[in-house]
């Protein structure tokens, strides 16, 4: 049994520019103590499918169907009472911007102890207690300061380690992280991948790790599944996404990100920009952008294909490109 | 090096911190504490720093945006501080800026072929004439002006919108570009197709930039030269190639050490530096990088360390390298 088993996960916004679509059947597995990337650029649905999980989109406008296994309870079956019960203590949220996230009117200890007191119904004193050891769980340097700082006294880089204490407060065994690093700077940004790091490993926990950064990605992740359009159109081990991506988008996105030393040689830019998920073409949704497209691609979703062992790519080219074959529906991930 | 397009001499600009009944100024945010460099014709500065460095205040003072409260910027041979109004109106359209949010920075009741000439009318051509360089301009940018002239910014894309700001700053034929975080909103694909953008139009306008980014790989893409900055003051300088071969100050390490390597076989083993950049309200006296510098000494609280010259064209601001060689020339 998977701790996070996601399965044909469709998410529909009614807006007044009509029904956006904003995933399209999102499948995939979590087990314990790993870390997961999923990774995108804007509109793609990786924080969707990140909110989706913790069934935090708001009933009324939202058409949820599909299957959100956490610990073998769906997510989408529970009523808002057991959902709490779920938030925190099997699964907890790292937001980007801790200082929305934070209430700007407690002190970031009151804000543990409060978590503490409500969701494991600790005492007040043993709250405080807890809240301490929390702070010296994530590395900062004057913890006893920290707990009496305002969100708005400290800097960004320890405003995201009281975000993360907070998310580990109830003791989950998944954390998902919606782009916690993006709003740092880069000496702090590496500072908190280190961190995130070494807590997934120390405490054992299950990551989803949502990222539009594919070098954040390649710091953090053992595994990456790369989102467009609301669908997973690669998946793979970190080490086999970079050494042998298989879907054009990807090849394209690591052809058109800047790396060291790229001075002087070309950037290759993706032509065109991501589709209006209020109209989604019938095919392939990157079809229009794509430098190997072919007719299929235009009138049939191509299926996910093997590329490798655990590497799999939702590409009609795949086949003759990697001699690869199209999973059987029963064993298929997707 | 020839005659230098834009030069800039000491520059520094405090905002002072105002609260209380009377409004009494309490502190100072000192944005920008002694800056000084230039930048030759044609070439590209990329400026470099982290939040609060003070690289957008620099990119306003330079265009005279806002007053310094000391130091000269001499552009085109002319210092800036005697230019009065109409000198001054005159010379902008030889300097322009694109700014970071291409939402916040269009207005959003214009549509795009008007926000792209009105500089132009603002400097007195006729409005026929002004739509048909408009015109030009956005087909060379890459959007079709009969397609999208008369849209709003709202209807656009980031990145279509940050290329109609690129538009509007090249209408009026500037020789200085000044770039603030010119891609830093966009999605990676998009970012790849604005670089390649303005390294074309670079060359084919021989136009000068100076180019503000946090991000170090964008920096070195672009970039002849680098100045690093911290807090408000310059750390080090350099050709692209001397600083990505061997930074030498230990910030200028830290930045690249820190950078993702797009490796998942080569992760980082330990954070390169610890803790934040402090607040640039009253900063660390002497050297402002020392509260979280490695190589630390006592001397570094006393006094800011000077420029110190180890090759024609890099520079090192700290006590590491004192005595390696002899002073820059201020």
């Amino acid at each position: 049994m998977s701790l996070l088993s996601v399965r044909d996960l469709r998410v529909e916004f009614d807006t007044r520019d009509g029904l956006v679509r904003a995933l399209n059947g999102v499948t995939f597995e979590l087990d314990k103590g790993l870390v997961l990337a999923l990774l995108g650029e804007s509109g793609s649905g990786k924080s969707v499918t990140l909110r989706a999980i913790l069934g935090l989109h708001p009933p009324s406008h939202t058409r949820i169907s599909g299957e959100v296994l956490l610990k073998d309870r769906d997510v989408n079956r529970l009523d808002e009472v057991e959902r709490r019960a779920i938030r925190g203590r099997v699964a907890s949220l790292v937001f980007q911007e801790p200082i929305t996230a934070l209430d700007p009117v407690y002190t970031i200890g009151d804000q543990i102890v409060e978590t503490l007191v409500r969701h494991r119904g600790l005492a007040p004193a043993d709250a405080r207690r807890r809240a301490r050891e929390l702070i010296d769980l994530v590395q900062v340097p004057a913890p006893e300061r920290m707990l009496r700082s305002y969100p708005h006294e400290i800097s960004g880089g320890m405003r995201q380690r009281g975000m993360i204490a907070i998310a580990l407060a109830c003791e989950p065994e998944l954390l998902l992280a919606d782009e916690p690093t993006t709003a740092l700077d880069v000496t702090v940004q590496a500072q908190i991948l280190w961190l995130l790091r070494d807590l997934q490993r120390r405490l054992g926990l299950a990551v989803v790790f949502v990222t539009h950064d594919l070098g954040v990605a390649a710091e953090i992740a053992d595994e990456a599944a790369v989102m467009y359009a609301g669908r997973i159109v690669e998946q793979a081990p970190i080490g086999e996404l970079f050494a042998r991506p298989a879907h054009p988008y990807t090849e394209g996105l690591m052809q058109a990100t800047v790396r060291r030393g790229q001075r002087g040689i070309p950037l290759v830019p993706i032509p065109g920009a991501p589709p209006n998920l209020a109209a989604l073409p019938a095919g392939c949704a990157f079809a229009a952008r794509c430098r190997l497209v072919r007719e299929e691609c235009r009138t049939t979703l191509p299926p996910l294909y093997q590329v490798r062992d655990g590497h799999v790519a939702r590409c009609h080219l795949v086949p003759e490109r990697f001699g690869a074959s199209p999973i059987p529906k029963a064993a298929s991930v997707a | 090096m020839s005659a230098p397009l834009l030069s800039v001499r000491g520059l520094r600009k405090h905002f002072p911190i105002r609260s209380g009944l009377l409004l009494r100024t309490h502190a100072w945010v000192r944005a920008v504490d002694d800056v000084s460099f230039s930048v030759a014709p044609e070439e590209t500065l990329g400026v470099v720093g982290e939040s609060g460095c003070g690289k957008s205040t620099l990119a306003r003072l330079i265009l005279r945006l806002l007053e310094p409260d000391a130091g000269a910027v001499t552009f085109l041979g002319e210092d800036l501080r005697s230019a009065g109004r109409a000198r001054l109106k005159r010379l902008r359209r030889d300097m322009q800026l694109v700014f970071q949010d291409p939402h916040a920075s269009l207005n959003p009741r214009m549509t795009i072929e008007d926000a792209v000439a009105f500089g132009l009318t603002v400097h007195g051509t006729a409005r026929r004439e002004a739509r048909a360089r408009a015109w030009r301009l956005l087909e060379r940018v890459g959007l079709d002006p009969r397609l999208y002239g008369r849209r709003y910014p709202h209807e656009l894309s980031g990145g279509q919108r940050q290329r109609v700001n690129i538009a509007r700053a090249l209408v009026l034929d500037p020789k200085l570009l000044v770039l603030d975080e010119p891609v830093s909103g966009l999605d990676k694909s998009v970012q790849a197709q604005v670089l390649n953008l303005l390294q074309e139009l670079k060359a084919e306008r021989a136009l000068t930039c100076v180019f503000i980014s946090h991000d170090l790989n964008v920096i070195e893409y672009v970039s002849g030269r680098v100045l690093v900055m911290y807090l408000g003051q310059v750390v080090e300088t350099g050709s692209v190639d001397a600083l990505a071969e061997s930074p030498k100050h230990p910030y200028t390490q830290a930045l690249f050490a820190s950078a993702p390597t797009m490796d998942p076989s080569r992760r980082l083993e330990r954070p390169p530096i610890t803790g934040d950049p402090p607040n640039p309200v009253n900063p660390p006296s002497g050297c402002r990088f020392r509260t979280r510098c490695a190589y630390a000494m006592p001397r570094c609280a006393e006094a800011v360390p000077p420029p110190i010259l180890l090759a024609s064209d890099h520079a090192v601001a700290c006590y590491l390298y004192d005595g390696e060689a002899a002073l820059a020339p201020v």
